[in-house]
């Protein structure tokens, strides 16, 4: 066996960085930076953004009405043709995670409305291995609509309180944030960000949870949850800092 | 900040952190594909709070916090993300053939290492190494202490040293060209 020093370790780790292999792709990134960056902030500027920032406290008072009153009204509906059914892009994605369930199974467990009149649904389907929750953002304003999916072994199976996050931006500019999860029923939980912001979680009648926040960025992370219980004065505090990949 | 301040300050922040972002994309991603998603989401988070990103060499901490973020969040797939996405990718891909070595056994075999320690210590050895990021940059990025950061690299250097010198029929060669 030979030995090794630092000197020589550091040459084989760096010798094994293959995105040393890139040589073209970075060419590109900076010959095209002007399109790239065009395509970015593009990618935010849009008439209903120009609208909102330019709209007086008052229009934009009037807006949000007429866009909760708008989302109300289609949101439900399609809501109720969806509720016992994942619309099929979904099921498709679903069935491709990987995860090895099945998309026709999920149920729609709670849903939400944000303050721009964006129907959030939360779906979910599980395993006895894992489980895939599905967000779903429809109907907004400006006419986007998406969502995001993830599965792991969540704790859904065990009874252990959870919370996750996705998040989406409308042409507000404003960042949008849906926390959902599970927590005990009849439990309260107090989400700790990384930029010290706190959000109380309030589950449902079968514990599960979805609260919307507007202003909540992607730059901050989830770093704790405390779960209070009535008639319990210590919470349960779960560390919700990943290890990193 | 106005429009066009706000646009110059992008501009720079791009020009000075591209490469770097895509390495730290790459290195974490399983295509090249995911890498630009990556980068597409992680550029956006920062055109969208231009105001707060800090100036200068602090910038790139704060990038590799919001890219840290965006590959630890679930899979997204809003339509205007999408959108830009297949737009950057576009144009990063479609010249771009692949010019991967094929890894050969050392490269291989140093991978395989660095998947048998604990994720935290290899995550903090490739921070270290391939980021060049201090002790005290990893800690502030992970969001944990120095002394831990500086733990975990002893351990994780350790463990990577024993696992490389394990009967390896290569290492003779990388002391020979380390010696050269």
């Amino acid at each position: 066996m030979s030995e090794m020093n630092d000197d020589e370790l550091n040459r084989l780790i760096q010798a094994a960085d293959l995105a040393e292999d890139f040589s073209s792709f970075y060419l590109l990134a900076i010959t095209k930076q002007t399109e790239i960056i065009t395509a970015i902030e593009n990618s935010k500027v849009t008439w209903f953004s120009r609208l909102w920032a330019n709209a007086s406290r008052l229009k934009k008072m009037f807006i949000s009405c007429i866009a909760v009153l708008l989302v109300s009204f289609f949101g439900t509906t399609t809501t109720l043709v969806a509720r016992n059914l994942l619309p099929d892009s979904w099921i498709q994605s679903v069935n491709e995670s990987g995860c090895d369930v099945s998309g026709e199974n999920a149920r729609l467990v709670r849903t939400g409305q944000d303050s721009l009149g964006t129907v959030i649904e939360y779906w979910t389907v599980g395993s006895k291995k894992s489980v895939v929750d599905v967000i779903i953002q429809k109907g907004t304003v400006d006419g986007a609509s998406g969502g995001t999916l993830g599965c792991g072994p969540r704790q859904r199976n065990t009874g252990e309180p959870f919370v996750s996050r996705a998040g989406y931006a409308l042409n507000d500019r404003i960042p949008h944030t849906t926390f959902f999860g599970w927590l005990p029923i009849g439990s309260t939980g107090i989400l700790e960000l990384s930029d010290g912001s706190r959000f109380t979680l309030r589950p449902d009648a079968n514990g599960d949870v979805l609260e919307l926040v507007d202003g909540s960025d992607f730059g901050f992370a989830m770093v704790r949850l405390f779960v209070l219980r009535p008639g319990i004065s210590d919470p349960t505090i779960i560390n919700l800092q990943k290890e990193t990949k | 900040m106005g429009d066009r301040n706000r646009h110059e300050k992008f501009e720079a922040l791009y020009a000075a952190n591209v490469k770097d972002l895509l390495s730290y994309a790459l290195r974490r991603s399983v295509s090249t594909h995911d890498a630009v998603e990556t980068l597409s989401e992680a550029m956006l988070v920062a055109w969208r709070r231009i105001d707060d990103v800090p100036e200068g060499i602090e910038a790139r901490l704060w990038l590799f916090g919001v890219m840290q973020n965006v590959i630890n969040n679930t899979r997204r797939a809003s339509r205007r993300r999408k959108r830009l996405v297949e737009k950057v990718s576009s144009l990063l891909e479609s010249d771009l053939q692949d010019e991967t070595r094929p890894p050969d056994s050392r490269t291989s075999r140093v991978h395989e290492a660095l998947k048998q320690l604990r994720p935290i210590e290899a995550e903090v050895i490739r921070l270290s190494v391939w980021e060049e990021l201090t002790s005290s940059q990893i800690s502030t990025l992970l969001q944990i202490p120095p002394e831990t950061v500086r733990t975990h690299l002893h351990r994780g250097r350790s463990k990577l040293q024993a696992l490389l010198s394990e009967d390896d029929p290569s290492w003779n060669e990388v002391e020979g060209e380390a010696g050269e």
